[in-house]
């Protein structure tokens, strides 16, 4: 095992921080119920097994060793309101947090946050690529020279807030974050015979800031503000070159994200005209904009894209109690997002058959949403639930346009259920649903043409050797659903509580000629929580689920199928309690297990059609922990945990990019985790 | 070495503040307050910790908002004083938690006396108070710790009613939720909101935004599909990378003509069923701000 210790800064943070706070002796237990906990604890741990795959999130670096500090200081003075807490979170590792919360109770507050969140691919690379991380790469055969490389991202945010109570029930919030992302992403270019392998470089910062005024009256209530957020990207292209000539040069430079920015300034409100009716709402406008200049070198029509889509929301509820036991909730939704970007013609087609025109795509959508549902109390504590739901997108498309495209969609949704809140011993609720959607007719394409086709400048004319228009997209297609609901809490026992909860829809689709034909989702879950003693519990549960999609299409002059399938089963057992006063316990262990299945088959035709094989992902961990306490203020806990991961996923095993790159993962990994902290905590 | 500094600035601040707790060490029952009429008898030795409120923000009496254990629970004269000739002590006016027999709503409207405002605003009707969920079955007010607020342990108490949720994210593409980097609040706001779904922004796509900014665009070739992240994603978690609800091409191939090469049968070797599928070549899937088509860039291949 190399395990490369890290410099001893959370020590000395720690030191420094019981120097910063006055220590507290033994307090009393009045005391430590009624004053705020604050504590500290230094940790080391060290990672054994393979970890790529339980280090995605962890933070867990090319070191097998770990130090860090935790520590929460959690100060209020009574007699001011002031609050003053200092916490920090794996200080020391890569995956960071602190911040600090200054309030006075009922006059202001400021706070300040550090974030970092790291995500490790768990996919390893040989590759010769050189220059990863930066927006000049330059593809090199893996047979002249290569390399292993992991590729990740690292975000760091900075957060603050300010908070200020005014008289007359009016307050004002700042919000403002700055998050910087950094790192690469897997990424690629190519055409038919020549695939290469990329590293995207991200460098790239995310600003938003939100400033509001508040008033809070017993009857209204207002909140007056501006949203505004903008995303810069350090690289706006990439540039690659090559040392073997591929057909793939010619996707140099490759776009990256551009910058781009909004605004918004929103009014919401609620108002309550008695104490069984309320009504509430919101109206907002808001303006995105990306005009960032296009890459050197371009011969268009304009520099850039001139970007902008004007987005508006209204929004509008009413709560209302008619009668004692009856309760109607409505909704009124609308939201226009007008994409105003100037239509430009950057190139121009050649050939006669096209499914485009050299003109940009603006995408405009309006969504209409009203709802209605009414509650009845019945006898016994059970309550009646119905509604209704309707649901209008209005969509834009160029004229012409490669997937089918209606202007349309319509969704009706009529529900019903029966409920019994929360009660001593037996709670829970069945529903059932119901959703029709439809739209227009379908808008063809209309320079579609294949190759026997002739093309006049609005239609195709001549026979037709292969389909078109004959996909209803699945957010487009004609679909009923169907769902049924049930859901049960039963404490039989004073110490023994069971939760049930089991779900099934059912969607059939208006299959045009091709696209999604049906699909279904299963799921049952089982909760148990048994109080074993005074000084021990146990939990388990248990999740079951089958998702199931249909689909049709036509490739290779065959019409073929696909039944995709996933079936899901996971589970968790638990145990925690206390040996004597001094010693806490606890084990915990979870199972997931997920199948996939891609069933193919040839509706007509001469193809081959093969199933891809079906891939499974099962994960087992456990974990314990074991905490002995010296006194009221110090002790140490350990943890370990136990990690199996497992998989025949063959996405990567057959692929190669042209350059030669290949990426791996380890299917079966075990990782493995011990850990020591010794803590400190005081009031 | 940015996050060093930055501690070491804030502990300096946190040092300054001229903040430092009292010792307390005046007891309950002593303390000349109006909860000391209920705290005679739900003392220190109470096993559950009534005074624990004391450590939160409901329990500082230097705010003049702040409640007393009767403005949450009622006069409860009859629980305060026994009637004569009455063998069991009643309860409080209003009891929280499972076992109370005060309805929902009545519960739910203690809380909404104070807590109306900015967040609290779209409460009523909202999907949670539909279905007659008490605040205190995600709150606990009594404790120094309240679970929903502190991103590690907040998801244990969303999968308490959330079971198909708390199944995804244990798929292999998942958000950082387990790991305690977000939370379900990150996205969600569970007290209502004008979004759908109970998302944060007035959208599935602004929400999403507001970590992935990059997708927001506009491009000069956009992906239709964008408008809503979930017809294509799962945020919760997926078997397939990159939380796809299903890999490619069976994903494109739900959306796309079968013309030209789309309807493709994929292979575990061909460029349409292995490595990223239909992504080898399209990648910037999202959109992209690449005017040019020398060799059919607009189709998210450059």
């Amino acid at each position: 095992m190399n395990a490369q210790l890290k410099p001893l800064r959370p020590t000395v943070l720690a030191t420094a921080l019981l120097a910063a706070f006055a220590a507290h002796a033994e307090t009393g237990k009045v005391e430590r119920l009624t004053t705020p906990e604050s504590s500290v604890s230094v940790n080391a741990g060290i990672y054994g097994g393979e970890t790529d795959h339980y280090g995605i999130y962890n933070g867990i670096g090319d070191s097998r060793a770990a130090y860090w500090l935790d520590f929460k200081v959690n100060e209020l003075d009574t007699g001011s309101g002031t609050w003053k807490i200092i916490s920090g979170r794996n200080l020391g590792r890569d995956n960071g947090e602190f911040r600090l919360d200054l309030q006075k109770q009922g006059d202001w507050r400021a706070t300040f946050d550090y974030n970092q969140t790291i995500r490790r691919s768990p996919y390893a690379i040989n590759t010769g690529l050189q220059g990863i991380g930066s927006a000049a790469l330059n593809v090199v055969p893996t047979s002249t020279a290569s390399q292993r490389v992991r590729m990740e991202t690292e975000r760091e945010a900075l957060s603050f807030g300010l908070d200020k109570i005014l008289g007359g029930n009016y307050d004002v919030q700042v919000r403002y974050k700055t998050e910087d992302k950094d790192g690469t992403r897997l990424f690629a270019r190519g055409t038919s015979g020549s695939f290469q392998f990329l590293a995207e470089p991200i460098h790239s910062t995310t600003r938003q800031v939100d400033a509001s005024v508040a008033y809070t009256g017993k009857k209204l209530q207002l909140v007056g503000g501006y949203y505004a957020s903008a995303f810069n990207n350090r690289n706006s292209y990439l540039t690659v070159t090559e040392t073997t000539a591929s057909a793939a040069a010619t996707f140099n430079p490759m776009s990256l994200p551009p910058d781009n920015r909004s605004q918004q300034v929103y009014l919401s409100g609620g108002y309550n005209f008695t104490p069984a009716t309320r009504s509430t709402f919101k109206v907002a406008y808001s303006r995105g904009e990306q005009d960032e200049t296009f890459y050197p070198g371009l011969t268009t029509q304009r520099n850039d894209l001139g970007g902008r889509v004007d987005t508006t929301l209204l929004f509008a509820t009413l709560s209302t109690r008619p009668l004692s036991k009856l309760t109607v909730n409505t909704l009124l939704r609308y939201e226009d997002r007008d994409d105003k970007t100037a239509i430009a013609r950057y190139f121009t087609p050649t050939g006669a058959a096209a499914t485009f025109n050299g003109d940009n795509e603006p995408r405009s959508l309006t969504y209409k949403q009203a709802k209605l549902d009414a509650s009845y109390e019945l006898p016994r504590d059970f309550r009646l639930q119905g509604g209704v739901e309707y649901e209008n997108k209005e969509r834009d498309s160029s004229p012409v346009h490669i997937v089918s495209h209606r202007n349309e969609t319509s969704e009706l949704t009529t529900r019903l259920e029966l409920r019994k809140p929360v009660a001593e011993t037996l709670s829970g609720a069945v529903s059932v649903a119901r959703s029709d959607r439809d739209g227009s007719d379908y808008v063809p394409n209309v320079l579609y043409c294949v190759a026997s086709q002739t093309t006049t400048t609005t239609t195709c004319s001549g026979s037709t050797t292969v389909p078109s228009n004959k996909v209803s997209p699945i957010h487009y297609a004609d679909r009923k659903r169907d769902k049924v609901g049930l859901q049960l809490d039963w404490t039989p026992l004073e110490a023994l509580a069971l939760q049930f909860v089991a779900s099934a829809s059912d969607d059939e689709y208006g299959l045009r000629t091709y696209g999604v034909k049906e699909g279904s989702a299963r799921s049952y879950s089982v909760d148990i929580t048994y109080q074993l003693s005074t000084d021990w519990q146990a939990t388990g549960w248990l999740n079951r689920s089958d998702n199931k999609i249909s689909q049709m299409t036509f490739g290779s002059s065959s019409v073929w199928s696909a039944d995709l399938s996933n079936e899901s089963t996971a589970s968790g057992i638990g145990v925690r309690g206390k040996l004597g006063g001094k010693i806490n316990v606890g084990a915990n262990f979870e199972s997931a297990y997920d199948r996939d299945r891609y069933d193919m088959a040839r509706n007509s035709g001469t193809a081959t059609v093969t199933s891809l094989p079906g891939v499974f992902f099962r994960k087992n961990t456990l974990s314990a922990f074991g905490t002995y306490a010296f006194n009221l203020n110090t002790g140490v806990r350990l943890d370990a945990i136990y990690e199996q991961w497992k998989t025949d996923d063959w996405t990567w095993d057959s692929w190669t990019y042209t350059d030669g790159t290949k990426v791996m993962a380890d299917k079966e990994q075990t990782a493995h985790f011990v850990g020591i902290s010794a803590y400190y905590k005081w009031w | 070495m940015k996050r060093y500094w930055l501690l070491a600035l804030m502990l300096a601040i946190g040092s300054t503040t001229g903040v430092v707790a009292e010792e307390n060490t005046a007891t309950a029952k002593t303390s000349p307050n109006p909860d000391a009429k209920c705290t005679r008898c739900h003392d220190e030795e109470e096993q559950y910790p009534v005074l624990s409120i004391a450590k939160t923000r409901h329990g500082v009496k230097a705010d003049s908002r702040t409640p007393t254990c009767q403005s949450c629970h009622g006069e409860s004269p009859t629980h305060i004083s026994k009637p004569e000739g009455v063998k069991i002590r009643p309860g409080a006016d209003i009891g929280f938690g499972k076992k109370s027999k005060t309805p929902v709503a009545v519960q739910n409207q203690t809380c909404v006396e104070c807590h109306q405002g900015r967040k609290m605003i779209h409460w009523q009707g909202s999907p949670h108070e539909a279905k007659t969920v008490a605040c205190t079955e995600c709150h606990n007010m009594h404790t120094g710790h309240d679970k929903v607020m502190d991103k590690r342990d907040q998801p244990e108490v969303c999968f308490s009613c959330h079971k198909e949720q708390r199944a995804l994210f244990n798929r292999p593409s998942h958000h950082p939720l387990k790991e305690g980097k977000i939370a379900c609040s990150d996205c969600h706001g569970s007290h209502g909101t004008a979004g759908p779904k109970l998302m944060l922004r007035d959208s599935v796509a602004e929400t999403c935004f507001t970590c992935h900014m990059e997708k927001r665009g506009p491009f000069v070739r956009t992906h239709q599909p964008a408008e809503d992240c979930s017809i294509c994603h799962n945020p919760h978690g997926t078997t397939a990378d990159n939380l796809l609800k299903t890999r490619a091409p069976f994903l494109c191939q739900q959306c796309h003509e079968p013309t030209s090469h789309r309807g493709s049968i994929p292979t575990t070797s061909s460029m349409f069923g292995a490595g990223r599928a239909c992504l080898n070549c399209h990648t910037s899937i999202h959109g992209t701000n690449n005017p040019r088509d020398t060799t059919g860039e607009r189709t998210f291949r450059r």
